[in-house]
């Protein structure tokens, strides 16, 4: 087991450039899970941590080693990918044995195992089988099965989850989740599903063009984004932002939402509040859609419902607040119209503040 | 629908079948106002010297028609059999043992009014059992060259060539060139010492001291570095072309070669061999009119050919094409030296046997002569060997049999068939599926008419011919006797020089080593270029796939050339290996060795067949994901580990079909076993298909015994392909449906 460093690591294809300096560290038996939108990087830095690709710049340490230039089998980890990749023209036990037998491990150890793993994963009945006469299901478990069966220093997981359906990929989600904290091996995770992200990981890296954009605990990130970006990419339904202006009165610092029709004041939280924010400053609130909440249509802030989805435990509402469109989470009994006005209130201590220049959060 | 539309166009096509014979029929009768049809295999100056004499000629209205050599004397056959022939045609004497035991050829009665206007040489060439067969028209035999640079006067004994030359020849020169390989061209040392090929009963007769001595002759020529070997026409006209022979015997062709390049040359007879005190004799052939019977019926087509005999159109012919005349009355040119030359030897040549017996002895003889040349056997045991070839060839054909038995096994066998077909037909539920697949049949009938036709219908045809012996036209049923004679290799050892299980073992032999080139070789190049990150790798497969757009005979050509011991490219590479590093390694002679001779042929066929498994690689590569290979790196295994350990077996799937199907390609490769070796040395590099070949075309025209040869290629193919079929099922039923196993 290892802990993994990554230092200033650049990775270019030709003239474009795929990772611009990223840095990062799991600590040794940690999960950590890489997750961003398509084209982020994230699955060439996993590749590149395996050693499938080789960086432009930068370093990569497996605890106390260099493994920058190391082949890949000379890196001690298994991958599970997320085509799963078994060898088609080997049956179940052969894919399991096939990374042992490459290492030349003694067969009577190889047959243990397998026998071991196949108990573990609930693939006894399958290991004479060829990969085409299994599910999917059963595909991704022996991908699993031939990662484990290794005991690596380092598990990787290219989106191994993508190719199930949605019931099977929440159970799958925990049976990872369970073998991670049975074998307390340092694993790279790699999705660009933020649930997935959010319960998997023990430390977690936001990706955006290249770049790690917040790295940290999952629940310190959702609930103190660094960036306009994390913040839209973490919580379902996504963040609303809205645009406005800093004012300051005697009630406080309030935000000022400018509209054609409408001039709206949003109240600022004290401890959020810093000077430095001068009157008539610029700045993009965000609202988490469960953080509004719903009160009769007399309340000062006033929205109007464009359109209503019902999911049955809980209604996603998508209303117009002075011209911008929000989203709030309500209720699943809650009857709503289109067109209806809606009164809402909002805590000063659930507004994010962001800086639209930069995006950066005012925190 | 469909059904009726096709009866439609059956009845269509009946109907104007019917009108075109019918026509034909009418202008059958009517035979007297047909214009007179004449066939030759001429070209250039001779054509046009025809066509000069035919517009002389105003009586009827004369349509010719210019054969390829090649295929002439086939292209005769078949169309005058089905009566589409001409009425008179032009070819050399030789062929009218063949002609007139097919009935191809009438006497030709007064055609030939003054049979002493003819030269003795020539009517001597035409007739057989006291009738004539042809008018002749002029006569061919070779003669010697010699290039005056080097040459002072033309020697009177063939030992005195030496003497002859005004200096010492440079190195790289040659004394002498002629096609000592070919039995034709040794046939006038042969007869200078006395010898002949044929008796007067058409025996075997290239045997004894004078045949012996003749091949001692000409091996030692060839040992004193005076001749080159293997020499073929073409390289005779080079060498001598080009200043590096100072003699040659070669035909008239060499002449007309000669003077159209402008390059000085004197010609004389042969001379005289010391041995002996006789002259070299060539062979001579007479170039004849020849009437088919329905030609010599006419009195007017019989007017055409004493025309063409005649003075008036023999002078034409001199005059325009430089043709030595076979008449009397028609004397070349005081001036003219070559023709002078050429009609003075004539006079002391051996016209050739015309008798069937002739062919079989080209290839006995050939081969005799090339196991001496190359030193591989004395001359006493290959002529014997070539005596027994000659009877092998010329082996009483099989007795006549009933057909009963067959028809009645025949009869037999459909009365099963239908019988079994009755017992279905009466079952409701097998008329009900008939009557509903009615539409299927519809659609597939025109596939299965036109397949039936253009292949199945000739694949009967040819594999029944092998249950007939005897000439086209006259074959007659003998059972199985060609099969029995196969497989016992005629009677004689089993394991003997062309005994089937010999040529067999050749045959799998070869196709194991060819496939085991292509598949490492198309393999290697197919994994290399398929890798994204070769630069100009577009230019590579362009390149890689051009031994395979060449026509494969072109390229067999070209590798023959390559292999030849003394203007090969592969000897260049020797000797200027020799220059560079020092050594001293001897050129090799690639056809006079088996193991070489294979090698020979291998490397050619390597070469046209690697591509395609390439090409079949790249494709079969694309099918193997990235993941896959990324998930064996991951696992640990190293470059080689991943291409044998996963990439083949996944490709294996596709490659097996290609294999197979080249396996086939290659076991019936006839081009490059043809081409390259052509069988040699002695005809142990020939394989399966190559010896049927030599069966129906240069043995005496076997065609039964060529196609059992060719029935059993197939059976042999089918049985292989079908148990590589099963191998394959049972091996890749683990890899059931790899496809699904990958994505």
């Amino acid at each position: 087991m290892a802990a993994i460093t990554v230092r200033d690591l650049v990775k270019r294809f030709g003239d474009t450039t795929v990772l611009d300096g990223v840095s990062l560290e799991v600590p040794d038996g940690a999960f950590g899970v890489l997750v961003g939108p398509s084209g982020c990087g994230k699955s060439t830095l996993l590749r590149l941590l395996a050693g499938l690709e080789e960086p432009t710049a930068g370093r990569i340490l497996f605890g106390e080693r260099d493994v920058t230039d190391a082949e890949p089998r000379d890196r001690d980890i298994a991958m599970v990918f997320q085509s799963y990749a078994l060898y088609p023209h080997l049956s179940v036990e052969k894919n399991l044995a096939f990374g042992l037998e490459i290492r030349k491990v003694d067969p009577d150890e190889i047959r243990d195992r397998v026998a071991t793993v196949g108990d573990m994963l609930g693939l006894t009945t399958l290991l004479q089988r060829m990969p085409s006469e299994l599910s999917g299901g059963q595909r991704q478990r022996v991908a699993m099965g031939r990662a484990i069966v290794r005991r690596p220093e380092v598990f990787m997981f290219d989106e191994p989850l993508s190719n199930l359906d949605a019931a099977l990929r929440g159970q799958v989600r925990v049976d990872i989740r369970r073998l991670h904290s049975e074998l307390q091996t340092t694993s790279v995770y790699v999705t660009h599903d933020q649930v997935e992200a959010m319960t998997l990981a023990d430390v977690m890296f936001v990706m955006n063009e290249g770049k790690i954009e917040q790295a940290g605990a999952p629940l310190t990130i959702f609930n103190r984004p660094a960036t306009r970006f994390v913040a839209g990419f973490l919580g379902s339904p996504p963040m609303s932002f809205i645009d406005a202006k800093i004012a300051h009165s005697s009630e406080g610092c309030v935000a000022r939402i400018v509209a054609k029709e409408d001039e709206l004041c949003l109240p600022l939280d004290p401890s959020v509040y810093r000077e430095a924010l001068a009157d008539g400053q610029p700045v993009v609130l965000g609202l988490r859609p469960h953080e509004i909440r719903v009160v009769d249509s007399a309340a000062p802030l006033r929205a109007r419902v464009l359109l209503s989805e019902k999911l049955g435990s809980e209604t996603h509402v998508y209303a117009s607040l002075a011209g911008t469109e929000i989203t709030v989470r309500v209720d699943g009994e809650l009857s709503l119209q289109e067109g209806q006005e809606l009164g809402l209130d909002i805590e000063a201590a659930a507004i994010h503040l962001f800086d639209p220049e930069t995006g950066k959060s005012w925190w | 629908m469909v059904i009726r539309s096709l009866w439609i166009l059956f009845a269509v096509l009946l109907a104007g079948l019917t009108c075109s014979a019918h026509a034909e029929a009418s202008v059958e009768a009517d035979g007297r106002g047909r214009p007179i049809t004449l066939w030759h295999a001429y070209r250039g100056a001779e054509q046009q010297a025809l066509q000069n004499t035919l517009s002389a000629w105003k009586l009827r209205q004369v349509e010719t028609l210019a054969v390829p050599y090649d295929a002439y004397a086939a292209k005769l056959a078949a169309a005058i059999k089905l009566g589409q022939g001409p009425d008179l045609f032009i070819d050399a004497h030789e062929r009218l043992g063949n002609y007139r035991s097919r009935k191809l050829v009438a006497p030709v009665g007064d055609a030939l009014s003054d049979p002493d206007a003819f030269l003795p040489q020539a009517m001597a060439a035409i007739r057989h059992g006291g009738q004539a067969y042809g008018v002749p028209l002029s006569q061919k035999c070779v003669a010697l060259f010699f290039n005056p640079t080097w040459v002072k006067a033309p020697p009177l004994y063939l030992e005195g060539l030496n003497a002859a030359l005004r200096q010492p020849l440079p190195t790289g020169s040659f004394l002498l060139a002629y096609e000592n390989g070919n039995a034709y061209a040794h046939a006038a040392l042969l007869h200078g010492f006395g010898g002949r090929f044929l008796d007067d009963h058409d025996g075997f007769a290239f045997l004894g001291p004078p045949a012996e001595s003749s091949l001692i002759f000409a091996r030692d020529l060839v040992t004193r570095g005076e001749v080159p070997e293997n020499a073929d026409g073409a390289l005779v006209t080079t060498l001598f072309r080009s200043g590096k022979a100072a003699f040659a015997i070669s035909g008239p062709w060499l002449a007309a070669d000669l003077s159209a390049a402008k390059i000085p040359y004197g010609i004389s007879v042969l001379p005289r061999l010391k041995a002996t005190g006789q002259p070299l004799r060539p062979f001579l052939t007479i170039e004849a009119v020849m009437l088919t019977p329905r030609g010599a019926a006419r009195s007017e087509v019989r007017a055409l050919a004493r025309y063409l005999g005649g003075r008036d159109a023999a002078k034409r012919r001199q005059k325009l094409a430089r043709v030595d005349s076979a008449r009397r009355d028609v004397v070349p040119d005081e001036k003219d030296h070559v023709l002078r030359a050429f009609r003075q030897q004539a006079a002391q040549a051996v016209v050739m046997p015309s008798s069937l017996a002739m062919q079989a002895v080209w290839e006995p003889a050939r081969r005799a002569l090339r196991q001496v040349l190359s030193a591989r056997s004395d001359a006493g045991p290959a002529l014997r060997q070539a005596q027994r070839r000659f009877a092998d060839v010329r082996r009483p054909p099989p007795a006549p049999r009933s057909p009963t038995p067959w028809l009645l096994a025949l009869g037999g066998l459909m009365l099963l068939a239908s019988w079994r077909l009755y017992r279905r037909a009466r079952d409701a539920e097998f008329r009900e599926a008939v009557r509903r697949s009615m539409p299927a049949y519809a659609y597939v009938i025109h596939a299965v008419i036109a397949i039936g036709v253009l292949v199945v219908l000739p694949l009967l045809a040819g594999a029944l011919i092998a249950l007939y012996a005897g000439q086209p036209g006259e074959m007659y049923f003998v059972g199985a006797a060609h099969f029995l004679s196969l497989v016992t290799a005629r009677g004689g050892d089993l394991l003997g020089s062309g005994s089937f299980y010999v040529v067999l073992f050749v045959t799998v032999l070869w196709t194991a080593l060819n496939l085991v080139c292509h598949l490492a070789i198309g393999l290697s190049l197919g994994v290399l270029l398929a890798r994204p990150v070769l630069r100009g790798r577009a230019l590579y497969r362009v390149l890689l796939i051009i031994p395979w757009a060449v026509p494969s005979y072109v390229t067999a050509l070209a590798w023959k050339g390559m292999f030849h011991r003394q203007f090969g490219a592969v000897t260049g590479l020797i000797h200027q290996l020799n220059r560079v590093f020092g050594t001293e390694m001897e050129p090799i002679a690639w056809f006079s060795r088996f193991s070489t001779a294979l090698t020979a042929n291998v490397a050619t066929n390597v070469w046209l067949g690697f591509p395609f498994i390439m090409v079949v690689t790249m494709a079969a590569l694309t099918a193997v994901p990235r993941e896959v290979l990324d998930a064996a790196t991951v696992d640990g295994a190293t470059r080689w580990q991943r291409l044998r350990r996963v990439t083949l077996p996944m490709i294996r799937p596709t490659m097996l079909p290609a294999v197979l199907l080249g396996a086939i390609w290659t076991f019936n490769m006839f081009n490059v076993v043809f081409l390259v070796s052509g069988g040699e040395p002695d005809g142990q590099t020939d394989i399966l298909v190559s010896e049927a070949y030599r069966w129906a075309f240069t043995r005496g025209a076997q065609y039964g015994y060529a196609a059992a040869y060719a029935v059993l290629i197939f059976f042999l193919l089918a049985g292989s392909t079908f148990f590589a079929a099963r191998w394959r099922d049972r091996a890749s039923s683990r890899e059931a449906a790899l496809a699904g196993g990958v994505s």
